[in-house]
């Protein structure tokens, strides 16, 4: 999904232009941190992948190993396989482990519905667990992310058409995972 | 699996996207109304709501940025 004009900052950056990749971070870091932190729950941990995958980006480029298409496709190509890398590690056993779910934060509400929220949020993170690793990506993709099928086609290495049935599948697996 | 539903969910998921709702596109497809429904609604009561992010922090933020 790159714009015409950006051709220029990716030719630069493919060169290992420092400005040029120093731009590319500030313009995708936030995107690549909120993708993360959807499939880790955790922000010191997204904080620590999303370091992690612009490091890989710079060391493929200096290795001569940069995007092929789509710059952007690659890069959240990069961090899905360090958050895959991260639970294989630990196993997949869950989605987000309590001990590194974010704490309840301090609320000027209600703070029983704050609590509730956040068991709210760890149900569906155990939701998204239980479904494959496909179906999550796309649910975290579309709705918690905001791609468009395009743009989740192009990052899944897949077409519209396959995603469209994807997200369909992905949504009625994840009903019935949370019925209870 | 029906084509249709495919279809009819990929239109219904954007303007979920865009916070404009779903009723127009259901009452639209009434015949499918009943089974896109309580799947639209996942998405938009349970999924939506894991949608805020919290804020980096600007320290670590500064320490990740690449060094070329």
């Amino acid at each position: 999904m790159e714009e015409p004009a950006q051709d220029a900052l990716l030719e630069r950056a493919r060169q290992a232009d420092p400005a040029a990749l120093t731009a590319l971070y500030d313009r995708y870091v936030n995107k690549i941190y909120s993708y993360v932190y959807h499939c880790v729950g955790s922000a010191e941990l997204a904080e620590d992948i999303t370091g992690q995958v612009f490091m890989r980006m710079l060391e493929a480029i200096k290795a001569g190993r940069p995007w092929q298409t789509s710059f952007f496709g690659w890069l959240y190509r990069i961090a899905h396989n360090l958050v895959i890398d991260h639970y294989r590690e630990r196993s997949r056993a869950s989605f987000v482990d309590i001990d590194e779910a974010a704490p309840v934060q301090a609320h000027e509400g209600d703070p029983f519905q704050s609590v509730e929220t956040q068991m709210n949020k760890a149900r569906l993170h155990a939701a998204l667990a239980l479904i494959t690793e496909e179906q999550a990506q796309v649910i975290t993709l579309r709705f918690l992310e905001g791609l468009s099928i395009a743009e989740t086609a192009e990052i899944m290495g897949k077409t519209e058409g396959a995603i469209k049935a994807l997200q369909y599948r992905a949504v009625l697996a994840l009903k019935r995972v949370m019925e209870p | 699996m029906p084509l249709s539903l495919i279809e009819l969910m990929a239109q219904c998921t954007d303007p979920i996207l865009a916070a404009t709702g779903i009723n127009k596109y259901l009452d639209q497809h009434p015949e499918h109304a009943h089974v896109l429904r309580p799947l639209l609604e996942t998405i938009i009561v349970e999924v939506q709501q894991l949608r805020s992010v919290p804020a980096r922090s600007a320290a670590i933020a500064n320490n990740a940025a690449p060094n070329a």
